[in-house]
């Protein structure tokens, strides 16, 4: 039976600690808990039925249409076509030694100078265990450096390059795309670089200081369609048009529980 | 051979526009299972189900938004439609903020962008970029879908980085870090040692998707039926103090100035024990 939370890492993200395991440096090891650091719109909207009732996928055989449980599925993958080699989940668990699973951090770098190209999903980490100690002091010390600390590690049936960086105190698992995941210029047929005129250089360089700003106006970086969206649900139900009242439904409201989740587990509650 | 243009569009400065063309600077990686029914070795048929299994027929699916008191309000698609932005060809450039300004969470997808026709005006944005240390935030409207990114200068190219919407992101400035007794000052300095002591240039190259090539090589053997071995598992440590764990760490690592240098094969695979463990 395949791991349920595969099929849909955010939905399996969304509520509670997606991977805990540890983070060590050194001798020293850091017990953490992942929680997600982005909450994408494709979340928000839902699937339900013409009487507003939350619908779920169901899985159903191709041969005889009849409904499958869990327990029937199998994962297989298709080598050639419609030749299935079936993998089960402990044959992938047996693939990732249990020190594979650790993030042990034994290169750290310029945090700097990492290449935002590379940034993939971002998580944050937060203390497991009895103790926040060994997090704390990692957190510091890697902030005042400004160090970055780089590993691969294998969670859910995936090897992840990761960088851990700190901010503010709190440490956060930036996935990397591995380097052979990122196309070169000249993959991608982009033309040889031309040796442009100086004065057009310059001009270029005009228009940036004229437009120049210290820091990320996050304000800019609002989603007029999801707003558009908000704003229709919250007329109509306030005109009464289909709405539906629904039993033990959470809001999709944003990245707010997320947060609320986050501080909690920061916090060790 | 060359990426096909997902786009095309015009990079808007004011005064100043430069056409361009987005390709896709990523190759899917990933492999791709099937869920089978078991029983038949077929992919299985997805459908949408009910609280009670029964399934519902696509032409009865219905998209909905669940509000904060837990209502449920369903939006047709012709009011989703109505909300799409309007069709532009515009990637509109609000600022330029000093490179690296962007936390690491923001950043979404990367894209090349090309030249389209004006090619020295494209290189000539990209040395600028670069002259500048700066990145511009960009906002654009592709495929009837809104857009935030960042256009950078990347070697002599450059790169559009779509990143994520204010709502969609916590930033780690907004959160609280953990609390609890003050370090000394002790305990910081050793771990600033054992950090500094792995302190080495980053060589992304050197880090291979092993797992990857490991669970291609089991369903290759798989599919010629060849019996499979699988690595033994190994056994963890115990819990120490942390000053103790501290100070034999440094006994391993510290002093001997880049233990990073230890060797590429330790850190990109995971052969080798490390000796952090042993």
């Amino acid at each position: 039976m395949p791991v349920r939370d595969e099929l849909d890492e955010e939905e399996a993200g969304r509520y509670r600690p997606f991977w805990s395991g540890t983070i060590t440096f050194g001798l020293v090891t850091v017990p953490v808990e992942l929680m997600p650091a982005v909450r994408t719109e494709r979340t928000a909207l839902r699937m339900v039925s013409e009487a507003g009732v939350p619908l779920n996928r169901g899985y159903f055989s191709t041969r005889d249409d009849k409904p499958l449980e869990w327990d029937d599925i199998v994962r297989g993958f298709e080598v050639t076509r419609d030749r299935f080699v079936v993998v089960e989940d402990d044959e992938l668990t047996k693939l990732a030694p249990d020190r594979s699973r650790d993030i042990d951090l034994r290169l750290f770098v310029d945090a700097s100078g990492l290449d935002p190209m590379l940034f993939s999903r971002a998580w944050y980490l937060t203390p497991a265990g009895d103790s926040s100690k060994a997090y704390r002091l990692l957190a510091r010390v890697m902030e005042e450096s400004s160090r970055a600390g780089i590993a691969t590690f294998v969670m859910r049936g995936r090897e992840y390059l990761v960088a851990i960086t700190a901010d503010h105190g709190v440490l956060r698992a930036q996935m990397l795309r591995f380097t052979e995941e990122i196309r070169s210029p000249e993959e991608a047929g982009l033309p040889a670089p031309d040796n442009p005129p100086r004065d057009e250089v310059t001009r270029f360089e005009r228009r940036i200081r004229a437009m120049k700003a210290a820091r990320l106006d996050t304000a800019e970086l609002n989603n007029p369609e999801s707003k558009r969206m908000w704003a229709l649900a919250r007329r109509k139900k306030k005109a009464g048009r289909d709405v539906h009242r629904q039993r033990g439904l959470e809001a999709t409201s944003g990245v707010i529980d997320l947060m609320d989740r986050l501080q909690k587990s920061l916090a060790g509650k | 051979m060359a990426a096909r243009a997902i786009w095309k569009g015009r990079i808007n400065l004011g005064p100043v526009e430069l056409p361009v063309k987005l390709l896709s600077a990523t190759h899917d990686r990933a492999i791709r299972f099937r869920l089978l029914d078991e029983k038949h070795g077929e992919p299985v048929r997805q459908k949408m189900v009910d609280a009670d299994s029964k399934v519902v027929e696509p032409s009865e699916i219905r998209k909905a938004l669940v509000i904060n008191d837990g209502s449920l309000v369903i939006l047709s698609d012709e009011e989703l439609d109505g909300l799409k932005p309007e069709a532009s060809r515009e990637i509109s450039i609000t600022r330029f903020l000093k490179a690296g300004t962007i936390s690491s969470e923001w950043y979404n997808r990367p894209y090349w962008l090309a030249p389209d026709g004006d090619q020295s005006g494209y290189f000539a944005f990209a040395e600028a970029l670069r002259n500048e240390d700066r990145e511009g935030i960009a906002r654009w409207v592709m495929r009837g879908k809104e857009y935030a990114g960042v256009v950078r200068s990347h070697g002599d190219y450059l790169a559009l980085i779509t990143i994520h919407f204010a709502d969609e992101v916590v930033p780690a400035a907004r959160l609280d870090a953990p609390a609890g007794r003050d370090l000394s000052q002790k305990e910081v300095t050793m771990a600033k040692q054992i950090i500094e002591a792995m302190v080495d240039e980053l060589d992304l190259s050197e880090f291979r998707d092993e797992y990857r090539e490991r669970v291609m090589e089991l369903i290759d053997a798989k599919a010629e039926g060849k019996i499979i071995r699988f690595p033994k598992a190994s056994r963890r440590r115990k819990e120490q103090p942390l000053e103790e764990v501290l100070e034999a760490s440094l006994k391993t690592t510290g002093g001997k100035g880049r233990t990073g240098k230890a060797g590429e094969k330790e850190r990109t695979g995971r052969k080798a024990i490390s000796h952090a463990r042993s």
